[in-house]
This record gives structure tokens, C-alpha cells and sequence, in this order.
């Protein structure tokens, strides 16, 4: 292909990347020749749609909700905080299932504080950590669109989320409201400012109701999201967010996987976070050099528990569990007046789940493990060990706490408040050592016909 | 077009769903008009932000699109006449050509995006891939190029013949149900 012929103008006019001197080629020839036309009219068409269908052209919605706002003048887009106008109210009232989406969006731009006016190229973002990227720590940049092969970045955008990246990572800035991942791993905390935060994929749309999420997206383009506090709601990615396109309503401690915008929603059964903070470190493929895989025999129509997995995270406050729908979370501690066991410091952990459905008596979890190993089973002291545990691993005599719990859990009846008033189950510490690569199976919490609703155990790995 | 005061009973359910299932035709009009998808996003804004005003004056016995496409050319007009965008692609009359013709078509514009994902199962999965990677995941067309060791104008070439494949296979598809 000449580097000025019709096809190569036509690509270069569709990308954006055509100087002055060949947009005028390209329009000569147009206005010469009928089939040009036709075949130009053809590349734009398909070129919008394949834009559009896969996700990256998402509707701005806020206009269809908002149409006696718009200024006499402005033709700018702006973020101004703006009250439904009662062409608007009306509007929902006569269509509730078919807008219950848009107004997420919409009513997520009330309460912000509004930014100058500016057509919406970019979104201005301060800088709050970074290592190994090209900004620096306090320093307010506009974004479109961020590529970072290595390096981590924090920063706040002028919607109030914060947001945490690491490379490889390519992200696309389409309002301080919406952000487009197209590749890697990013963390978003939404704080009270920013309900109603969008997360495009070309798999998924994910609104965050509140407050902190985790999603990854791979190279080909599927999409898994962890919910490490509040709630997210997932669509179907390239439509419009309303009843009909969602696919899940997700709570912390839930995870699921979208391969594609057709596909149905998959529990994700495992997910990794970073030790230090609460952020994922990659979803698609979770850095630990022992654990690469954490499943269950729990089969359940919508359900979406995930185990965690912390690498070299074990320790004083490590993760045990997200509690599901609770806005807190379950932490490792030495007894009192102890400190952390050594042996134990280090180690992989991995967060298990509460609640009925992993004290099914069949529940089993596996492990995939990669090497030699040691597995801990952290086991609530107050229950009898079940035969595979007192079979299959020693007790070490080690002892650690779980919690704070809290007094209305099942899992805290009769357990009497420490001198702080908090709740904390006592675990035993069980041991078994694993010579190679191979595939552990942990039983069930309880004995059958046992109905005491006990703490799930807890799980860590540490290579030999 | 002049601005009038919005319709006091706001666009009805039945007006939302004719204007949701248009986006994309509305969206692939504006991209052709402006000859690319950069400010694409804020004209289909402003043009849905018109026709939910206007939503009093819409003929529910005419075809909807053909309506609504007005409107859109509308706004790609006044997008070029602020100066925002200092790439125009066409000049006004080849603008007006492109708009006529487009508007003729609007009989099966809706049903376009449901046939090209029929077509896309047709094509191979390196075909797929690419389409993918560029379209799905926003790759450049020359790091893609980089990453497959092709050259720029190589892939640039493959691109546009993609698109033909997807073009020529949509008419084709929507031509057999006219048919049938």
C-alpha cells in the first residue's frame, strides 16, 4: 500500500494520525470518485461500531437525563453539580426499570464539587504516590490516557476516588467519574464523594456503589473484579447500566470473572492482594511462588465468596477474612501478652470466608502448591479437630487469635469481650509438610450433625 | 435548529427506549460525519441532549433514526463551526453527501451492530485478535504492528481490510434478511 493511497488515507484519516496535506488528498479524492465514498462510508461505519461494541465508546448518559440543562451556549462539557430538572424527574417516574442505570450516573455527579469549565479531554489528578512511573509525588497532572509497562502509581482524581496502578497498565480517563481499563491491574477507593464511580472494561462495566474495589483485566481482555469493601454492581459491558444489563450485585469478599461481553458471570474463586495495603496485586495471575491455585466443591447459583491470597503476608493484623457485607474485616494476633509466632511470620496467607456455606459439611477446599511446603491450618480451638486434620497434620501447640469479631455473629456466641471489649476467636495451629508439587485437599470445618456454628479456619503456606 | 423550551412532560419510556436503541447508530452516523471517533462522545452528548428536548415534536409514525439523524448532523455542524476540532475531515458538501447517504440507509442502522457481532464469529481468531487488541484493549495500530514484527503500513493495509470483510459481511447479511 502507497503511503498516500485511498486505503492508506482512509486509515490514517480514521486514526486520527492524517496530517493537513493528506486530509486534502483525501478529500479530493473523495469528491472525484463515487466508490471512494462508498468505501470510506464503509471503514467509518464499521470503524464506529467495532468502536462502540467493544466497549470503549460508552453513552454519556448524564444527557439523557439531563436535556433542560444544557445551556443556551456553552457546548462544553462540564461537571457541574446540577439538580434534577423536572423534565428529568418525570422522566424517571414514566421509565424506572429502563433509567434506574442512568440515574446511578447521574445522580453520581451531585455533591461534587464542580470543576472549571472544560471539555471533558482529560482529567486532572494529584499525584499522591509513585514508584517507578513518570509523575511525581504532589504534583497535580491532567490525564487522558496512562500507559505504564512497570511502576506503581497512587492518585487522587478531582472526583474524590483514589486510585492505585501498577504496570503493565493501560488506562483511559474519561471523566472524574469513568475510567476505561484496557489492560493490568487497578484499585479504586470511591470514599463517600464518588458513589456511583464507573469502571469500564471490554468485558464489564462495574459501578462501585462504595467503597473499595479491585479489578484486573487481561490480555485478552477478560475482566475479574474483587470487592474488598462495600458494594459494586456489575453489567454487561456496552450497554447501558440498567436492570436488565446487570449481571451481579457484589459484596466484599466477592469475586467473579467476565471472559467477554457475552459470556456469563463466573465465580472467581481466588484472588491476590498486595500484604502492606488492601489493593489487589493481580487477579489474572496471583504472585505467590507456592499457591497457584485456591478452589471449593461449592457449587451455588449466584454465589461469589473468594478466597485471598497474601503473599509473604502473614502476620500481627494479616487478613483472615472479609467479612461478607460487615464493613470490616478479620485479622490475625498473637495471643495477648505474646508475640507473633516466628514460625508462622511470612508465610502466604490465605483468606477463607464465613458464614453457612463453607460449614457445610462437605465443603472441601484445595490447594495447588508449587513446591515444597509447609500448610498451616489455623483452627478455631473450640471446635474437635475432624478426623482428615488430626490424620493428615500435628498440632504444633501454637495459638493465635482471630478477629475482632463482632457480638452479632453466629461465630461469636458464647465468647465473652476481652478487656478492650472486642470479641477474638482463639485458634489452634496444625502443620503439615508438603515435599513437592502437589494438590492438598482440606476437609470440612465441622463433623456432620455438628451444628455449632464455629470460625472457619484459616489457611497459610510457607515454602521450605 | 433553534433551542425552545424543553417539552414540561420530559421524553416518555417509550421515547427513551427508541433513543437507548439508537446510540449506536446514532454514535457510527457522528463518527462518519467527523471521520473519526475523537469528539464523537461529546456530539452524540449534545445530540441526545436535543433530542430529548425536541422529544414533543417526534412523530411516533416515523422512522425514529431518520428523525434523530437530523438532529446529529446538527451537532456535528455546530461542533465544526466552534473551532474546537482543528482537523476537519470533510468539507461541507462532502459532509451533506455523506449525511444524505447515510440518512437513506437508516431502514436496518439499528440492526448493524447485532449482524456485525454475527460476522465477527465468522472471522478466524487471529482476525478476531486483532480486532480485539485494537478495538477491545485501544492497542495502537503501530505497537500492535511492533509487537507482531510488522510494519506500520502492513497492519494499517490489514486493518482496512478487515473492516471491508466486517463492512462487505454486514451488508450481505442485512441484504439476505431484506430478502427473505
Amino acid at each position: 500500500m502507497s503511503k498516500n493511497s485511498f486505503e492508506h488515507l482512509c486509515h490514517a484519516v480514521l486514526e486520527g494520525t492524517a496530517d493537513e496535506v493528506q486530509l486534502e488528498q483525501f478529500r479530493v479524492q473523495l469528491r472525484a470518485d463515487a466508490t471512494q465514498r462508498r468505501a470510506y462510508a464503509d471503514q467509518a461505519l464499521i470503524h464506529a461500531l467495532l468502536t462502540w461494541q467493544q466497549g470503549r465508546a460508552a453513552i454519556p448518559a448524564l444527557s439523557l437525563l439531563s436535556p433542560t440543562d444544557v445551556p443556551a451556549q456553552p457546548k462544553i462539557l462540564t461537571f457541574r453539580s446540577r439538580m434534577a430538572s423536572p423534565l428529568l424527574q418525570a422522566a424517571l417516574a414514566a421509565s424506572v426499570v429502563l433509567m434506574a442505570g442512568l440515574a446511578f450516573l447521574h445522580f453520581a455527579d451531585h455533591g461534587r464539587k464542580p470543576d472549571s469549565a472544560a471539555t471533558v479531554k482529560g482529567v486532572s489528578v494529584d499525584i499522591l504516590a509513585s514508584e517507578g512511573s513518570p509523575y511525581q509525588v504532589g504534583e497535580r497532572v491532567v490525564l487522558e490516557k496512562l500507559r505504564m509497562d512497570r511502576g506503581s502509581l497512587r492518585f487522587r482524581i478531582s472526583s474524590g476516588a483514589v486510585v492505585d496502578v501498577e504496570g503493565p497498565v493501560v488506562l483511559e480517563f474519561v471523566s472524574p467519574m469513568r475510567l476505561r481499563l484496557l489492560l493490568g491491574n487497578i484499585t479504586i477507593d470511591v470514599g463517600s464523594e464518588a458513589k456511583g464511580f464507573v469502571l469500564d472494561t471490554a468485558s464489564a462495566l462495574l459501578m462501585d456503589i462504595g467503597t473499595r474495589f479491585g479489578a484486573s483485566v487481561g490480555k485478552d481482555g477478560s475482566t475479574d473484579v474483587l470487592v474488598l469493601d462495600g458494594e459494586v454492581e456489575v453489567y454487561r459491558a456496552g450497554e447501558l447500566p440498567t436492570q436488565k444489563s446487570r449481571l451481579a450485585s457484589l459484596y466484599e469478599g466477592e469475586a467473579a470473572r467476565m471472559v467477554n461481553r457475552e459470556a456469563k458471570i463466573q465465580r472467581l474463586q481466588a484472588a491476590a492482594l498486595k500484604g502492606d495495603r488492601l489493593a489487589i496485586r493481580g487477579l489474572n495471575a496471583p504472585d505467590s511462588e507456592v499457591i497457584t491455585g485456591v478452589t471449593d466443591n461449592i457449587k451455588k447459583a449466584n454465589f461469589y465468596r473468594c478466597y485471598t491470597i497474601t503473599p509473604g503476608g502473614m502476620g500481627e493484623g494479616a487478613l483472615a477474612s472479609l467479612a461478607h457485607r460487615g464493613h470490616r474485616r478479620i485479622c490475625w494476633r498473637a495471643l495477648p501478652g505474646q508475640l507473633f509466632p516466628l514460625e508462622l511470620q511470612g508465610a502466604d496467607v490465605i483468606g477463607t470466608f464465613q458464614g453457612r456455606s463453607i460449614r457445610q459439611p462437605l465443603a472441601d477446599i484445595n490447594l495447588e502448591l508449587s513446591r515444597p511446603c509447609a500448610v498451616y491450618v489455623l483452627f478455631d480451638n473450640r471446635a474437635t479437630p475432624p478426623e482428615w486434620l488430626r490424620h493428615g497434620f500435628r498440632d504444633t501447640g501454637l495459638r493465635l487469635r482471630s478477629g475482632p469479631w463482632w457480638p452479632d455473629m453466629v461465630e461469636t456466641k458464647k465468647l465473652t469481650p476481652d478487656a478492650n471489649g472486642e470479641f477474638h476467636v482463639v485458634h489452634s495451629v496444625w502443620r503439615k509438610d508438603v515435599p513437592g508439587a502437589a494438590k492438598v485437599t482440606l476437609g470440612a470445618l465441622i463433623l456432620e450433625g455438628d451444628k455449632y456454628p464455629y470460625a472457619m479456619y484459616g489457611i497459610a503456606v510457607k515454602a521450605l | 435548529m433553534e433551542e425552545t423550551k424543553a417539552d414540561a412532560s420530559g421524553p416518555t419510556p417509550e421515547f427513551v427506549q427508541l433513543l437507548t436503541a439508537s446510540q449506536s447508530a446514532l454514535y457510527a452516523f457522528i463518527v462518519s460525519l467527523l471521520g473519526g471517533v475523537n469528539d464523537a462522545h461529546d456530539v452524540l452528548q449534545e445530540a441526545n441532549m436535543k433530542l430529548c428536548r425536541k422529544c414533543a415534536e417526534y412523530d411516533p409514525n416515523q422512522p425514529f433514526l431518520r428523525w434523530a439523524y437530523a438532529f446529529a448532523r446538527f451537532e456535528v455542524m455546530a461542533c465544526r463551526k466552534r473551532g474546537q476540532r482543528s482537523r476537519l475531515v470533510l468539507d461541507d458538501a462532502l459532509l451533506e453527501t455523506f449525511a444524505e447517504e447515510f440518512e437513506e440507509s437508516s431502514d436496518e442502522a439499528d440492526r448493524r451492530l447485532k449482524v456485525l457481532e454475527t460476522c465477527m464469529e465468522r472471522m478466524t481468531p487471529r482476525q478476531r485478535e486483532l480486532i480485539a487488541a485494537r478495538y477491545g484493549r485501544g492497542e495502537a495500530v503501530q505497537d500492535i504492528a511492533s509487537r507482531l514484527s510488522r510494519s506500520e503500513n502492513a497492519m494499517a493495509a490489514l486493518f482496512y481490510r478487515l473492516r471491508k470483510l466486517l463492512a462487505d459481511c454486514v451488508q450481505s447479511v442485512l441484504g439476505n434478511e431484506v430478502r427473505a
